[in-house]
């Protein structure tokens, strides 16, 4: 079940919250908007990638969709669309093109990589889950943690800052709810994966399951206003 | 002007829950996002969980 049901629902839900996000951006634009439908794309590509390999077995090819829209760029893309939300254009755009190229290049060494997919079962690995040490070639899964601290330090710094903007304002309770379960929820996969190493079955799985419904239910409610909201100081105390 | 507008405006407070339960949530945030940056520079750096 960890090996298949449980990536498969994350799977689905990536593509579900990408829909809800992309019909937003065709209502209401916003470039954010559009490269937050695209993570959650890739979201749903490693999601669907791991279910791929627990209920059928290893294929190189899922392999690699799975290492390169699932390991290395979501989160950096996800964070990317905060990047165009909260910074000024000029700085989105430049750090876009730097991600784009960046992503080129990282789709370039995992395409051409050396796999040996025994190595997912030794070590530190649970055996249960995709691993990157299936990776032999070099110069390959070191791209990993550059693009996932600048993925971390934007989606979750930055919907972290938002909801504290609105919280010491006082105002659009929904919006610093929402933001403080899409800060969760950014962090859920990366502790999944740490969890996996240390030898925990079905961490990662069960943490990219729980990641992806924050973050969805966050979505909802960012964008959902409350019937209460705020009250002046004075109602709130009579 | 601008200044002195929004000084009239009274102070706004949340629910009385919400007062309470978001700062906590923020602070647990600033220590996971803390804790992932040393996990994820962690593993960068070398396999310190389980040297090989």
């Amino acid at each position: 079940m960890f090996g298949s049901i449980i990536p498969l629902l994350s799977g689905i839900t990536s593509f579900v919250f990408a829909f809800f996000v992309l019909k937003r951006y065709l209502e209401r634009k916003g470039t954010y908007l559009l490269i937050w439908g695209i993570g959650s794309i890739f979201y749903g590509i490693g999601g669907l990638s791991e279910a791929y390999n627990g209920a059928i077995g290893w294929n190189p090819l899922v392999f690699r969709l799975w290492y390169l829209f699932g390991a290395i760029l979501v989160a950096a893309w996800l964070g990317q669309g905060t990047i165009f939300l909260l910074a000024k254009r000029k700085w989105a755009n430049t750090l876009m093109v730097i991600l784009i190229l960046a992503s080129l290049y990282g789709a370039y060494k995992v395409f051409t990589a050396q796999l040996d997919p025994s190595l997912m079962t030794s070590g530190t690995q649970t055996g249960t889950e995709l691993s990157g040490r299936a990776i032999t070639s070099s110069g390959v899964r070191i791209l990993t943690p550059f693009f996932n601290i600048y993925g971390t330090l934007t989606l979750v710094g930055g919907a972290a800052y938002s909801a504290f903007i609105f919280w010491r304002k006082r105002i659009l309770l929904h919006r610093t709810i929402g933001n403080i379960l899409i800060a969760v929820g950014a962090t859920l996969p990366a502790f999944g994966g740490f969890f996996s190493r240390l030898q925990i079955p079905g961490a990662l799985y069960i943490a990219e399951l729980l990641g992806i419904l924050f973050l969805f239910a966050g979505f909802i409610r960012a964008t959902t206003p409350m019937r209460s909201e705020s009250v002046p100081v004075a109602a709130a105390t009579d | 002007m601008e200044e002195n507008k929004r000084s009239k405006e009274p102070p706004r407070k949340y629910p009385v829950m919400y007062e309470r339960l978001i700062p906590l949530a923020l602070g647990l945030i600033v220590i996971l996002l803390l804790a992932l940056l040393v996990i994820i520079f962690g593993v960068a750096l070398g396999s310190w969980v389980h040297p090989t």
